[in-house]
């Protein structure tokens, strides 16, 4: 196995220590969380901190829901992941959540100026990835194979900043209270309403704000769309691994995953529950399904295009 | 041998011609303000930094003494992340000037470059799109246009040119801005101030402002009362002198000061001048910084805002100054609070409480699409009796386009804005969008009998239930609903009189007769009737 460079992200991935052994992340960082009592934690893609999934989104659900806060991990905790390998002789990518969504990129930034100061035969690769979420442990995993395959990481970096756009996110959102809240959902839907029976439907958009296209009535014309939506934007799907996340959704995603294999047929599909760091920021309420396919559209126009299609049959 | 040099008396009133003018933009500076926390504070703030700034200016014979004077009482001063950059710059500058007898226009071009490094590493983390960029792209797009016979005018006014485009640019750099439509307003603020010393040095007039005669904004509590939550933080800035009594002075390590405020907070601006060190951190646990601080000496200055009372007073002037006509606008008609705040959090842009009765005056109805202040606007009354008179009202508007949607039911209302986007701009597919939408669910009422001995319950205006208890009438009522069974979803607004645990026992009988069924029970506070009742068609 080439092992000429490391690939690191941090837990806004979605990586579980399993995922990373399996698809050879190096290093997956803690980002923080705050909790209500006003603790900071690491967070985690384990379950450690909150063993039970359904207590920590019912807290979330709670007149608490503002008193939880994330925060990315600073540029020394970068720095001092990434001087682990400089010392070993190694190179790193960092994978970073979208810089319109979090400073995490300039943290990593930051810490590139200092590291590579310190350490002039060292290369330290940031990338924003425009994405959050389980978009982002897709890009590690084929960074991370590129990289088994013998590729550079000036190759691999080329490779993962022309796919990253191709990037989806296809999937119903019950509530946008907590997107529109920290201004995570891309403008033209900032509505704050409680919805019943409609579930809008969305992408990602070029900077990785959820853009929100349509609306469905009802659970089974939304998982409908959803998959046809898929179906219709992704490309090679026997080749891939197609991740469904959800928050606090587990019967609504598994009905998602379920739709997928039959309608999409992929290599391999994966059932994650989100974890807080990217929990906090969405709320309870998602199911989404992520793959790669075709390139996303300039203001979305085609991929509202096909939505709007599906669901005005 | 230099040529071309700064003249003492012409530079003082440059500077005073740059915060003059900066004053006078101050307003739209503040408003312009999204990042890093749209508090509407930038103007305010580097009105405030530099003019205290001018206040502490004595000198009368070097342009190079008169600087350095001039970032010490502005590194006195800064208020906010800008008006902390900016001391930076203007620290930068002297720094630059520092020690020259005679300024010359170039040492004055080179010294605003020395000002913006200083600025990029007083900033933690440098955001570009910023009056960072602004300050350095200035200088450095304006350079190669400049030499020796340049006069202080053609100088100072390239670079403002230069400061201009860059400005112009921030949106590009930074998403939020553009998001917002709006340009950097720290930024905005150093091209007003570069504006103004040429304005001074042409010899314009300039409306003049009193130096930092900074009124006390009052503070409108209302926007932070018992139920709020702290959501930005506190706007924490002071100036530590460090003491020898507490710790050694020499050793006192600025990094690992920084990086304890960066654990603790977020938009950390810090910096050292000699034995005193200058903060500007966003927090929401302001005493552990304070306790950190102490830990090396005591504070010369202290200046404390929750940033949600900032905030909010930017969205209500903001609100105030938005009476920019809409495209398209939406006026709702609710029965009692809960559902006037529910169509208001759709996206509503007025909304009127019908009441009991649903009765409303055309007045009324006129005023609201004044109000609405929009091109087209969809009407929807959700009531049968209420069709009419508007009916009448869109006939006597002239305008603009009123588009009727025959919303017979709050319940009609509720789902056909809630299955549309309302941001949607093509008409003709929101108003089917809205049309079709109605359509989609069944309304169904349980409200007191007429001789109040019990409960009748209604679907679609027929009567198909009566019982001595609410909650039965509710059952019955599901029951008398073809193919309940297969419903997906159901909503229920909950009049005044059905409590909380009325509430809990119906939301678990119908969860265990119909274990599929997406159930949103709201708060309607109507009067009646008490179940106002809305299920997928």
């Amino acid at each position: 196995m080439n092992q000429n460079f490391a690939i690191m992200t941090d837990t806004t991935a979605e990586i579980s220590s399993s995922l990373q052994q399996r698809f050879h992340i190096d290093e997956v960082l803690r980002a923080h969380i705050i909790t209500p009592d006003g603790e900071d934690h690491l967070s985690d893609n384990d379950w450690i901190l909150y063993p039970n999934p359904d207590d920590f989104y019912r807290e979330l659900s709670s007149d608490k829901k503002l008193e939880f806060a994330t925060s990315p991990c600073n540029p020394d905790e970068i720095k001092e992941a990434v001087r682990k390998y400089f010392k070993a002789g190694r190179d790193v990518m960092f994978l970073s959540l979208s810089s319109a969504l979090s400073g995490t990129y300039n943290f990593a930034l930051t810490a590139k100026k200092e590291i590579e100061e310190e350490y002039p035969d060292r290369k330290f690769v940031v990338i924003d990835t425009q994405r959050y979420s389980l978009a982002i442990a897709l890009l590690c995993m084929e960074a991370a194979k590129l990289r088994d395959e013998g590729k550079s990481i000036e190759e691999v970096e080329a490779q993962v900043h022309s796919i990253k756009n191709t990037l989806h996110e296809a999937g119903p959102m019950d509530d946008l209270f907590f997107l529109a809240r920290k201004g995570r959902v891309a403008k033209g839907a900032a509505f704050m309403g409680t919805l019943v029976g409609v579930k809008p439907i969305g992408d990602f958009d070029k900077e990785g704000k959820t853009k929100v296209f349509a609306k469905a009535v009802g659970l089974k014309k939304a998982i409908y769309a959803s998959v046809e939506y898929a179906k219709r934007t992704i490309v090679n799907p026997e080749e891939q691994i197609i991740f469904v996340a959800h928050t606090n959704r587990k019967k609504e995603a598994t009905l998602l995953k379920e739709a997928i294999e039959r309608e999409i047929k992929p290599k391999e599909t994966i059932l994650v529950e989100c974890g807080p760091s990217i929990g906090i920021n969405v709320g309870p309420g998602l199911y989404a399904s992520f793959y790669f396919g075709k390139e996303i559209s300039e203001g979305c126009v085609e991929e509202e295009k096909i939505m709007k299609e599906i669901l005005g049959k | 041998m230099k040529t071309n040099l700064i003249d003492v008396t012409t530079f003082l009133n440059m500077l005073n011609g740059g915060y003059q003018n900066l004053a006078q933009h101050c307003r739209e500076i503040n408003y312009l303000n999204v990042f890093p926390v749209p508090d509407g504070d930038t103007g305010s703030n580097m009105k405030v930094t530099i003019g205290r700034g001018l206040k502490a200016v004595e000198e009368k014979n070097s342009v190079s003494i008169l600087m350095q004077e001039l970032a010490h009482g502005m590194l006195f001063s800064a208020r906010g992340n800008s008006g902390v950059l900016l001391s930076q710059y203007f620290r930068g500058i002297a720094l630059g000037l520092d020690g020259l007898e005679e300024v010359s226009v170039m040492d004055f071009a080179s010294s605003l470059v020395r000002g913006y490094e200083v600025a990029y590493e007083a900033a933690v983390a440098p955001v570009e799109g910023t009056i960072l960029t602004v300050a350095r792209e200035g200088i450095e797009n304006a350079l190669p246009l400049i030499n020796e016979d340049t006069s202080l005018l053609d100088m100072v006014s390239t670079v403002s040119k230069k400061m201009r485009a860059s400005l112009d640019n921030t949106p590009n750099l930074l998403p939020v801005l553009k998001e917002a439509g709006v340009i950097d307003s720290g930024g905005k603020g150093l091209l007003s101030i570069f504006e103004g010393f040429e304005m001074a040095l042409r010899g314009e007039d300039i409306a003049t402002a009193k130096i930092e005669e900074d009124e006390p904004k009052p503070i409108d509590c209302s926007f932070f009362d018992e139920n709020s939550s702290l959501e930005y933080g506190y706007c924490t800035e002071f100036l530590l002198q460090l003491l020898k009594a507490k710790a050694p002075v020499e050793s006192f390590d600025i990094d690992s000061f920084i990086e304890f405020l960066q654990s603790h907070g977020d938009s950390v601006v810090c910096f050292q001048n000699g034995t005193i060190v200058k903060v500007h951190i966003h927090t929401k646990k302001p005493y552990k910084v304070m306790e950190f601080a102490q830990r090396y000496g005591e504070f010369v200055t202290f200046k404390m805002d929750n940033m949600s009372l900032q905030h909010n007073e930017v969205v209500s002037l903001r609100e105030s100054q938005e009476k920019k006509r809409k495209k398209v606008g939406f006026i709702a008609f609710a029965k009692g609070e809960g559902t006037t705040k529910i169509f208001k959090e759709l996206g509503c842009d007025v909304v009127l409480d019908g009441g009991d009765d649903m009765s409303i005056a055309v007045s009324e109805i006129l005023s609201a699409i004044n109000k609405t202040n929009a091109d087209d606007i969809f009407l929807l009354p959700n009531d049968n009796n209420l069709a009419l008179t508007v009916n009448q009202v869109s006939l006597l508007c002239n305008t603009c386009n009123i588009h009727l949607v025959q919303t017979r039911s709050v319940q009609e209302g509720y789902f056909a804005l809630s299955s549309v986007l309302m941001t949607e701009e093509n008409l003709a597919l929101l108003e089917e969008g809205l049309n079709k939408g109605k359509d989609l669910v069944y309304t169904a009422n349980i409200k007191k009998s007429k001789d109040m001995h019990g409960f009748s319950a209604n679907l679609n205006w027929n009567q198909v239930a009566f019982s001595t208890s609410r909650i039965e009438a509710f059952l019955s009522l599901l029951k008398a609903i073809p193919e309940m069974e297969e419903k997906e979803f159901m909503f229920v607004f909950c009049g005044k009189d059905v409590g909380e645990e009325e509430k809990e026992e119906l939301r678990s009988k119908v969860e265990e007769s119909y274990p599929f069924l997406e159930l949103g029970l709201f708060s309607g506070g109507q009067n009646g009737p008490d179940y106002m009742v809305g299920v997928e068609a």
